[in-house]
């Protein structure tokens, strides 16, 4: 492989594919990234079996043929690279990377492409188009809900449904759960298909997302969940299994609901959050809901207590009910509308929080007993 | 001289292994009878039959009591739901309680 390529190009290809690298690789080959020169363009391909990542630059070929480089050491490399033309040679004899700008060389031991991982196949039997920004939103207010729990994957990912006139996505730990749909006609699906995409594979694909209307398809197979932008391909394997019945657990009804300004009430919380309370270092926060107004009280035996009034509108019998402050922080946080709407559906039930401005979201969540 | 010492050392030693596997043996008993005790009570029906119940067929008194024990497990702090059953749980589960609410709404349904 002989190529001319800018500093730039080079640091903008290794920078996307380095994100599937991890740290803990089964087999030393999966800590490389995979440079392919071909038709003018510079193909960098990297996965950790799990994730894989695909993108490419406009470089100028010389000579075509891949190389796999050790992904962090060439990417610290790249970066501090001068800002000029470096010319990319590699020698099967001695299994070295030359890079050479203006008069100096830097040589990188490389890896043998024979050893790395076959591309997965990525042509799905469905298509979805969305806008990235949109995608972007949709992976900020549900993918939060998944559990980090490893013992039971199913929970550790996001379920999407298309749907003939809509897109659904899910997320839940058990302990609660954020749902969002999409109105969008999908005029190939005749039956709703769900897969279930691991929430850390959204999070990794959240940081490449650009917040603009660019379009992203999303393919499905059975056996891979594939993502095409103009920039990159980022494609992960789907959590086997039926993803559970969440419509189950959703309330019908509410005993009381309230309106509130999310500007008002996410401090409070996060105030009252600063006093743990219990034993795993989860923070309870109270809230009493009286005539117009919502009370968030905190207490700690060793660093004291927090009453706050928050003016709010109610709709129903009055109430005094208990939530982990982290779960409410993490919904309210990533909502961002400037008021909230909240069902209650008793001290002991469920709680669901709405934005008033957007209907389609949903995040609910369990109160603790106390 | 040394011999006897040695052997009177052992026997201690032998005395004070049999009075600790005496310990674990009573400890065994009582495990077993408070497994014992816990299983009647996980397997027996919590309550007498209510005049409501006596109307009930065997089977549906049967099921009333599944429901009543698995609301005690999930009491004891373990899941009940189908995707978790029998872990422990540190949080109350959204589908657990799901799943009794169903149980109970199923349970007050008129016949």
């Amino acid at each position: 492989m002989k190529i001319s390529s800018s500093k730039e190009n080079l640091v903008y290809g290794t920078q996307i594919a380095q994100r599937c690298i991890s740290s803990r690789a089964p087999l030393p080959i999966l800590n490389g990234i995979l440079l392919t020169a071909r038709d003018h363009q510079l193909t960098f391909q990297a996965t950790d079996l799990d994730l894989a990542i695909e993108c490419a630059t406009g470089v100028e070929v010389l000579e075509e043929g891949s190389v796999v480089v050790p992904a962090r050491h060439f990417l610290e490399i790249v970066r501090r690279l001068p800002d000029q033309t470096i010319h990319l040679e590699s020698d099967p004899q001695t299994k070295l990377l030359i890079l050479t700008y203006g008069s100096a060389q830097f040589s990188i031991n490389t890896l043998n492409p024979d050893e790395f991982p076959v591309f997965p196949n990525i042509n799905g039997n469905f298509t979805q188009e969305i806008k990235q920004v949109l995608l972007k939103e949709i992976i900020r207010q549900v993918a939060f809900a998944a559990s980090n729990d490893p013992i039971r994957p199913l929970f550790t990912g996001v379920m999407l449904e298309i749907a003939p006139h809509h897109l659904l996505f899910v997320a839940t730990d058990t302990h609660r759960l954020a749902k969002r749909k999409i109105e969008q006609e999908n005029p190939e699906i005749e039956q709703p298909v769900q897969t279930i995409i691991p929430a850390r594979a959204l999070n990794e694909l959240y940081r490449l997302l650009k917040d603009e209307d660019l379009p992203i398809k999303i393919s499905i197979t059975d056996t891979h969940i594939t993502f095409y932008t103009e920039d990159f391909i980022f494609s992960t394997r789907p959590i086997q299994g039926y993803y559970p019945d969440y419509k189950k657990v959703l309330p019908e009804n509410y005993q009381c609901k309230i309106l509130i300004n999310t500007t008002e009430l996410l401090p409070a919380i996060e105030r009252a959050s600063l006093l743990i309370s219990t034993k795993e270092g989860n923070s309870i926060v109270h809230l009493t809901i009286k005539e117009n107004y919502l009370t968030v009280q905190s207490n700690s035996v060793d660093l004291g207590s927090v009453h706050e009034e928050i003016p709010a509108t109610r709709e129903g019998q009055e109430i005094a009910i208990a939530f982990n402050a982290r779960y409410l922080i993490d919904a309210l946080k990533n909502m961002e509308a400037e008021q909230m709407a909240i069902e209650f559906t008793g001290n002991l039930g469920p709680g669901i929080i709405r934005p008033v401005s957007e209907q389609d979201y949903l995040y609910l969540l369990l109160p603790i007993r106390t | 001289m040394q011999i006897s010492s040695i052997i009177m050392e052992m026997e201690e030693k032998i005395a004070d292994l049999g009075k600790e596997l005496k310990a674990i043996k009573e400890g065994v008993r009582a495990l077993e009878k408070e497994n014992q005790l816990l299983r009647q009570k996980l397997y027996m029906p919590s309550s007498p039959v209510t005049p409501n119940e006596s109307h009930k067929s065997p089977k549906e008194r049967k099921s009333g009591a599944g429901y009543r024990n698995l609301g005690f497990l999930y009491e004891e702090g373990y899941h009940i739901c189908p995707h978790n059953f029998g872990r422990v749980r540190t949080e109350d589960c959204l589908f657990c309680l799901s799943f009794l609410k169903q149980a109970e709404g199923s349970e007050g349904k008129p016949e």
